[in-house]
């Protein structure tokens, strides 16, 4: 196992660096440069901003730099248009609330999810599996972007239970929306993809063998079928992850809820490159590792996976 | 009383195609301590009988009559009935060990938890049990290796496993469906000797379905033949093989290729299994049946005995079926033009390796080599079948994909004209295709679903004259397909509307239809029922006589290969163990390893009795990717000398070559003392 | 002498069977899914509307009307007398006419999206796939690494660096889309490279691009006109997720993610309309290729179920 843990990272930590490199020269191509604005700067002041943010130096110095920078001190520069601020401040600031509402959302798309799949499959073609059917291809098509808005609309609008937007870390009504917004369209995949695997495994020779053991039904679902039941869902949560990231963004727009999605679309609108680049490394790091934990948690389920 | 009595047992399937009438109103019984064999082909309902028993049929079937276990009723039981039924007093092992072990278990937990569940052990006492009853299958090192998951066991040892689970509790019944059809020969005869002796240490019955009269000879004592989901014929296993009684167990009888006796054209039963869908009305039968008359059609025949313990479901009258049996063979013409001086192909030396990736740190890292055709040497002589034969893993698929370009290989292969063929440009080796054709093993599988039968049967046509017209390649394809038993008007069809045996004629008919010289035939008949097989076999040896082919006919079925071969190679991990013509190699076969792979095959005749000339091996093949130093064989052989380590054997001999250090039948003597060393098996009665 | 009954079994014999494609299989199949079916009626309706809704509108999708501004919330509401048959937006311009640009703006990107991504992806996939090897390996590495950058930054960071056009996000997407569709080809063609039928093709000496046209890619067309079907709502889903972010297509230019970015933005001042239009061409047609695309999977690989 350990082999095969630096077997990934033999290929994670070139991945991450290439990365950085690339998002670097995306920056440096992008036409104009960071300080482009419409009323064009003395040629003085130009000149200084760029020595002070080392945008003179030759380019293989500059990508050295700021690797080193990432890598050494996960210190992502300072930010182009608020230069009191580093890009470090401006996603610590956000990191905490997404990290809160992004976990529990998950736990919820994968928790309900394979509930909800499991029980369509053990009960395979009853009122019980189409119900369930039906509401995940219902809530295939409400992403992030349209569920948010219905939310407010029911919850806040009609109903008034729920706070339309803002964040609180001490008050969970704040979170009820954002986890669900988040979470329904991946529960709903997550649902149809154990069911169907389940449903295969179900029909498979090994649970067949358990049977004929004369296992109770609890017990061949639960110790017999359930893991390798589990091995496309575990598959599929390395995209979850990333749409939940990316979904992240939506929330924290429309709930402003305030975290790292709200530093990204900012930095966006105000051409502010360096938060970007430091928002879109930050995630890539984060993707890369968690494929990490999902091919280990694989490895671990599937004992004939050896690498 | 019986220990299991089936009355009118049905099993319906519902499928999108209709419902599928498997099991049709089934009658049988089975009594404490007796081994019944069940026989069918493929689509009779063996196996979906046995499902029913055991309450384990897919979802959406169902099954009706009546089960009764030791006077119980147990069709459709609730589970909580069931549950105290399965294992505990009737246990089932499956075809595919690898698949019917859970992969995701270790072996440890899934034994244990048949002993906790049923007999309330602790984990603790129900490991040492679980140690206990692997042992007493033959596993070595039983303790040790008890905490691995399934696919660190070999095939053979996992069918074991399987074994030594389903027998924790002491079972009164055990169901084995097809429990060798997976494994190769040799083990095959292991496991089944493992299960005689099981039946008898723990006095329990075993019903054993197989497709294998020859497994049903060698191991049962009463023989139920289903077809169409009925039986069709039951009895002790001597008298249903002296004097069957029914058209279709005198059809198998004689379809079968016997190992013990040279034969030429084979018999065959015409026609193709009934669709279960919409089986005939009457007897299944009926359609394949040369004693069919007007009831046939309309009724199905009954269940009737005739003589004592002998049952038939047939309206022809007995004197007539007997009178009326196809005659086995008539042997083939033994003066066939063969020029052993011409040598087609000269083969020397021949290797093909492949890499396999190896586990290091990094992902370039360095690949190991599998040897999987080592240094082979032979010659095929115009006109002649050269049979190949060996255990999974010996090389033989590879040799001929070698030979035709598809995989690369190093060594000679030299044509006729002088050309080596090994190492060709793509270009170079293309006049030489149409001479060199193949037939594959798996008949639906090699032919492209999305193109139809003249299509297919045209591409080499196509490929190698495209000088010819349209109307021309039509006419060609449509002669061919007239000559290998097809329907020309059936040009337009497409694979899928075809069975398998029909699949199998298209394959043929694309190999010949450039008029080659030689074909490779790899496995052409290994996925055909009996009666198919037969008439694939005889269209084959017709097309070669007519059409003056050479044949490399390789197979796992040793008594296909003598059937069909003039000469016979032996493979075993990609070496040549032995070649010789057909009647020396099966008469008196040099190496050891050919006498076990003989004396492994069951015969079809239960008078032969398989404990007496079985030459036992020890344990499995050794992984093809580190094969052992020397003579590849010597860790399985019973004459295995330290030379035999140390160096390996050459090919030596002029007609009748064998690579073997210590060449020559086995002794009586070694036989036994190869029998005394392979038990490694504690005796049952040492168990508590 | 004729024996006509002779002659009718000769005739028999002789005339050739029509025989049953895998394709007309599966087109059966296919007509007899009532919900495919259904989901087929709705895109057909949806690209109706998106062809010729233009004819009905009263309204251009840029004119302000003026007697409505300033009084959205009662005036603007959908009716037939102003014809404003969706109501008006915010700014008192036509929602009928900005759905169906919306409509036309947001399928032309998921079906060029798509397209980009069957092509590019298909190509990629088999030509790794036939290849094998070293250069199946070192392709789908980098596969590999491009699946865990995460795409949508990177998009966003394309148009916000290189200016919001419609051909940056055709661009955009393409370059991401085709990831999925490559390793599904890739899979398919390895194991169809293995299968006999391809042995026996090339054991017989069949070039290499006759193999590639007449036995692999008819072969891969199921499951890559599966994926096409299901990959044309996922470039909707993710050029609306742009678009709300207002990041996408630009006014005058608007698309359905637009369209409910606006309307949701403006449901709390009583003009539901606006949130509820855009949003029911939306889900109704993101159910249409779902299902035609669950429809053409059973009708292709029936056993996949």
């Amino acid at each position: 196992m350990a082999m095969f843990i630096l077997r990934r990272l033999a290929v994670a930590i070139p991945t991450l660096l290439a990365l950085i490199v690339l998002s670097f020269l995306l920056m440096h191509m992008a036409p104009g440069g960071p300080f482009t604005q419409e009323r064009a700067l003395p040629p003085q002041v130009l000149a200084n901003l760029n020595a002070k943010y080392g945008l003179d130096d030759p380019l293989w110095r500059q990508i050295w730099n700021y690797v080193h920078g990432i890598v050494v001190h996960f210190d992502f520069g300072p930010s182009f248009v608020y230069p009191d601020r580093t890009v470090n401040q401006l996603i610590a600031a956000g990191f905490p609330v997404t990290l809160t509402y992004g976990t529990l959302a998950f736990a919820a798309a994968v928790i309900v999810g394979v509930t909800l799949g499991t029980i369509a499959a053990i009960r395979h073609n009853t009122w019980l599996d189409y119900l369930a059917v039906g509401v995940s291809i219902g809530a295939q098509v409400l992403p992030n972007f349209v569920m948010a808005p219905l939310l407010v609309l029911v919850l806040t609008l009609w109903m008034g239970w729920l706070p339309g937007g803002g964040w609180s870390f001490s008050d969970p009504s704040f979170w009820i929306m954002p986890v669900i917004a988040l979470s329904t369209s991946y529960m709903a995949s997550i649902a149809r993809i154990t069911r169907s695997s389940m449903l295969e495994v179900l029909g498979g020779n090994h649970i067949r063998t358990a049977r004929a053991k004369g296992m109770p039904e609890r017990r061949v679902i639960l110790r017999h079928a359930l893991r390798p039941a589990m091995l496309p869902v575990i598959s599929y949560l390395g995209p979850v992850f990333v749409s939940m990231i990316t979904g992240s963004v939506v929330i924290d727009i429309y709930f402003s809820t305030g975290g790292i999605g709200k530093a990204f679309v900012d930095s966006a609108l105000n051409r502010d490159y360096a938060v970007m680049m430091g928002v879109t490394i930050l995630v890539g790091a984060l993707t890369i590792l968690f494929n990490l934990l999902v091919d280990i948690l694989y490895a671990w389920i599937d004992p004939r996976i050896r690498y | 009383m019986a220990l299991l009595d089936i009355r009118g047992l049905s099993v319906r399937f519902r499928t999108g195609d209709g419902t599928v009438q498997a099991v049709n109103g089934l009658d049988l019984t089975l009594r404490a301590g007796e081994t019944l064999g069940i026989v069918g082909e493929s689509g009779s309902g063996k196996s979906q009988l046995a499902f029913a028993i055991m309450g384990l049929l897919a979802r959406n079937g169902t099954a009706t009559g009546r089960v009764l276990f030791d006077g119980q009723d147990i069709l459709n039981a609730p589970p909580r009935i069931l549950n105290r039924i399965r294992a505990e007093r009737i246990a089932m092992i499956f075809q595919d060990p690898m698949t019917s072990l859970n992969p995701y278990m270790r072996v440890s937990d899934q034994m244990a938890e048949v002993l906790v569940m049923h007999k309330g052990l602790t984990q603790h006492a129900a490991l040492a049990e679980s140690v206990r009853m692997l042992d007493a299958v033959g596993i070595p090192d039983a303790r040790g290796r008890i905490g691995l998951y399934p696919h660190e066991f070999s095939g053979g040892m996992r069918q074991r496993v399987m074994i030594a689970m389903a027998l924790l509790c002491r079972p009164q019944l055990l169901i084995a469906d097809e429990p060798t059809t997976a494994l190769d020969v040799t083990v095959q005869a292991q496991i089944m000797a493992l299960l005689s002796d099981l039946q008898r240490d723990f006095g329990m019955a075993m019903m054993l379905i197989t497709h294998d009269l020859g497994i049903v000879a060698g191991a049962c004592e009463r023989v139920g033949v289903m077809y169409g989901g009925r039986i069709r014929e039951s009895g002790p296993t001597d008298a249903i093989f002296a004097d069957p009684a029914h058209p279709y167990t005198q059809g198998l009888l004689s379809a079968i290729p016997r190992i013990d006796a040279q034969a030429g054209d084979m018999a065959t039963i015409p026609g193709q299994p009934p669709d279960m869908t919409c089986p005939p009305p009457g007897c299944a039968f009926a359609p394949r049946c040369a004693f069919r008359r007007a009831v046939c059609d309309s009724l199905p025949p009954p269940l009737e005995a005739f003589a004592e313990g002998r049952g038939r479901a047939c309206f022809a009258s007995l004197e007539e079926v007997r009178v009326g049996r196809p005659d086995p063979s008539t042997p083939r013409d033994p003066a066939r033009p063969t020029q052993p001086d011409r040598h087609l192909l000269n083969v020397s030396d021949l290797r093909v390796t492949f890499q396999i990736r190896g586990a290091g740190v990094l992902p370039w890292a360095r690949a190991r080599n599998l040897h999987a055709v080592n240094g082979v040497d032979f010659t095929l002589n115009a006109g002649e079948t050269l049979g190949v034969v060996g255990e999974s893993g010996c090389g033989k698929s590879t040799l001929a994909r070698a030979l035709v370009g598809l995989v690369p290989a190093t060594g000679r292969a030299a044509w006729i004209d002088g050309r080596n063929l090994i190492g060709l440009s793509p270009r170079g080796m293309q006049p030489y295709r149409s001479d060199i054709q193949m037939v594959f093993q798996d008949p639906l599988a090699s032919l492209n679903p999305r193109m139809t039968v003249g299509q297919i049967i045209a591409e080499p046509l196509t490929t190698h004259r495209p000088s010819l017209g349209r109307a021309a390649v039509k006419d060609r394809v449509k002669a061919m397909m007239d000559k290998v038993g097809l329907l020309p008007n059936q040009i337009n069809r497409y694979p899928h509307e075809f069975s398998g045996g029909q699949c199998q004629r298209i394959g043929i008919a694309r190999a010949l239809i450039v008029e080659p010289r030689l074909v490779i035939c790899d496995e052409p008949v290994s996925a055909l029922d009996v009666s198919i097989q037969a008439q694939v076999i005889n269209l084959l040896v017709r097309l070669q006589d007519d059409l003056r082919l050479s044949l490399i006919f390789i197979a796992h079925d040793l008594a296909v290969v003598r059937h069909v071969s003039d000469r016979v190679m032996v493979l075993y991990l990609g070496k040549v163990m032995e070649i010789a013509p057909v009647g020396d190699l099966y008469a008196t076969p040099l190496h050891p390893y050919t006498q076990a792979l003989l004396s492994a095959v069951p015969v079809p005749d239960p008078g032969h009795d398989p404990a007496l000339t079985a030459v036992p091996l020890r344990g499995d093949l050794p992984s093809p990717s580190d094969p052992p130093s020397g003579c590849v064989f010597r860790t399985r052989c019973p004459r295995a000398q330290p030379r035999c380590a140390a160096e390996a054997p050459l090919l030596q001999g002029l007609r009748h070559r064998t690579a073997c250090h210590f060449p020559g039948p086995l002794t009586d003597q070694e036989i036994a003392r190869a029998r005394n060393a392979g038990a490694e098996r504690p005796a049952v009665s040492s168990l508590p | 002498m004729i024996e006509p009954q002779k002659m009718q079994a000769l005739a028999d014999r002789m005339a050739e069977v029509r025989g049953r494609s895998p394709w007309a299989d599966a087109r059966r199949r296919f007509l007899r899914n009532r919900a495919a079916m259904a989901g087929m009626a709705i895109l057909i309706l949806v690209a109706l509307f998106a062809a010729f809704g233009d004819r009905i509108a009263v309204w251009s999708n840029e004119e302000l009307d003026f007697s409505v501004m300033g009084q959205i919330a009662t005036l603007g509401a959908p009716s037939l007398d102003n014809g404003h048959y969706f109501g008006t937006d915010d700014l008192g311009r036509d929602l009928f006419a900005r759905t169906v640009q919306g409509t036309q703006v947001s399928l032309l990107v998921g079906i060029v999206g798509a397209g980009i991504a069957v092509i590019v992806g298909t190509i990629y996939g088999a030509v790794a796939g036939y290849a094998g090897g070293r250069t199946d390996q070192v392709m789908m590495r980098a596969v590999d690494i491009l699946m865990s950058v995460p795409y949508m930054f990177v998009l966003i960071l394309l148009l916000v660096m290189f200016g919001r056009s419609m051909s940056m996000l055709f661009l955009g997407i393409g370059l991401i889309s085709w990831l999925d569709m490559s390793r599904i080809v890739r899979g398919q063609t390895l194991s169809l490279k293995h299968r006999e039928f391809i042995e026996a093709a090339r054991a017989t000496g069949v070039p290499a691009w006759r193999i590639i046209a007449r036995h692999i890619v008819p072969n891969l067309l199921g499951v890559v006109a599966v994926y096409a079907t299901l990959l044309v709502p996922l470039m909707i889903l993710t050029e609306s997720f742009i678009s709300f972010l207002g990041l996408g297509v630009q006014e005058p230019l608007t698309s359905w993610g637009a369209l409910i970015s606006e309307g949701a933005g403006t449901m709390g001042y009583g003009t539901l309309w606006q949130l509820v239009f855009p949003l029911f061409f939306f889900v109704v047609t993101l159910f249409g290729f779902f299902f035609v695309g669950d429809g053409l999977r059973d009708a292709l690989d029936p056993k996949d179920r």
